[in-house]
């Protein structure tokens, strides 16, 4: 009886003890960099100084006015932003003192990109809009038409170069 | 010497009556302590049963499930006011149902806790009845948690599917394909079901007096 009673009492203390842990550190991997990453997009508040590390490659946006905005990103389909059946990038523009490796194949279809290891934080919660010209359904740009992405700041602490990304996927499912 | 021997015969009457009445109640009493040990695993399948998806998008344009989280996430969520973590393992992908649709998100966190809670009170007034095979208030008390219980999963369930227009536009994008599903229901049914348990035991413990 007093056995069956502490092994009950035990059981909501493991659930309570599970419900309340929370971490201030975000290493993103293989399997958790999509979900983490659309999280951080949704809720960029709540990761504002946190630490967080992620492997992605370099990709240079470059806006309508000319300007670039050298973000680290990797390609998705599926989830939230990404679930028109049309390609994306999900990722940050990144703050860094140093150098930032040059993007390489980044709009192809090929995993032989620039690939880094970042370390840092969300700089701020602050939405950067971007206005970009569209591609149209044959992939190709299309100057007529422009279309809105929104982006965050990451700041970057420590920035390595990945030689061996064979087991790191461009595309990015859930 | 007539007169002694109606006697005797009334006394052995009376000894068998007893002893079948005492056998008859014995064998109930045996039977609503294995009624109580159903109730009890009853619980813990209801408690199983939160492990299910309590509330995900399914596409059925390739036959798959978009987000979603369980039961017990939701208690995760319910309990700490995390609602938007990017820990999956802890909160499956309940932040992205959040931002969608956070009332109704809330609702179903804290209406799963109360679940939780009563699933709990309720295995231990099982594991009561079963060890000390007690009846009486138990049973009560074990109808009244079983019919709590039933009306707490069908709420759930609710909570769960009302999401669906709100996810459908926001989250999917007016995709058709895309539809709120819930486990929720399974729960609810099993609850309906088990209310014949304190019920029957009720019935059984009357007969025993």
């Amino acid at each position: 009886m007093k056995k069956a009673l502490f092994t009950i009492s035990l059981c909501i203390m493991v659930i309570c003890l599970a419900a309340c842990g929370g971490s201030d550190r975000y290493d993103l991997t293989e399997e958790t960099f999509f979900y983490g990453m659309t999280t951080m997009q949704l809720y960029p508040e709540e990761y504002v100084g946190k630490a967080i590390s992620f492997d992605c490659f370099t990709y240079r946006l470059t806006d309508v006015a000319g300007v670039d905005h050298l973000c680290g990103v990797r390609k998705c389909s599926a989830g939230y932003g990404c679930n028109c059946g049309k390609d994306t990038i999900i990722g940050f523009i990144l703050d860094y003192d140093g150098v930032i490796p040059e993007p390489r194949n980044q709009s192809e279809d090929t995993p032989d990109k620039s690939w880094i290891h970042v370390e840092g934080s969300v700089a701020s919660a602050e939405r950067e809009e971007i206005v970009i010209h569209a591609y149209d359904a044959a992939g190709q740009i299309d100057e007529g038409k422009t279309e809105t992405v929104v982006f965050y700041h990451f700041a970057v602490t420590t920035l390595t170069v990945i030689e061996d990304y064979s087991g790191l996927a461009y595309y990015v499912t859930k | 010497m007539a007169k002694k021997k109606i006697i005797r015969n009334n006394r052995y009457e009376a000894d068998k009556l007893r002893r079948e009445n005492e056998k008859s109640v014995c064998s109930i009493r045996t039977k609503t302590r294995v009624l109580s040990c159903f109730s009890l695993v009853v619980v813990i399948l209801l408690l199983l049963l939160l492990f299910t998806n309590w509330a995900a998008i399914h596409n059925s344009a390739d036959d798959s499930i978009e987000v979603k989280f369980t039961g017990f996430q939701s208690i995760s969520a319910g309990l700490s006011g995390n609602y938007k973590s990017a820990d999956e393992a802890s909160f499956g992908n309940l932040s992205t149902f959040y931002y969608f649709v956070p009332s109704a998100v809330r609702t179903l966190c804290l209406l799963t806790v109360v679940t939780l809670f009563v699933l709990v009170v309720q295995g231990v007034v099982s594991l009561f009845a079963a060890i000390t095979n007690k009846q009486g208030a138990f049973n009560v008390i074990a109808i009244l948690l079983a019919a709590a219980e039933a009306g707490l999963f069908i709420a759930c369930y609710a909570v769960a599917r009302s999401m669906n227009d709100p996810m459908v536009s926001g989250y999917c994008k007016g995709n058709p394909a895309c539809s709120v599903q819930s486990t929720a229901i399974l729960p609810a049914l099993f609850a309906i079901l088990s209310l014949s348990l304190p019920v029957l035991r009720c019935i059984l413990s009357k007969k025993a007096r």
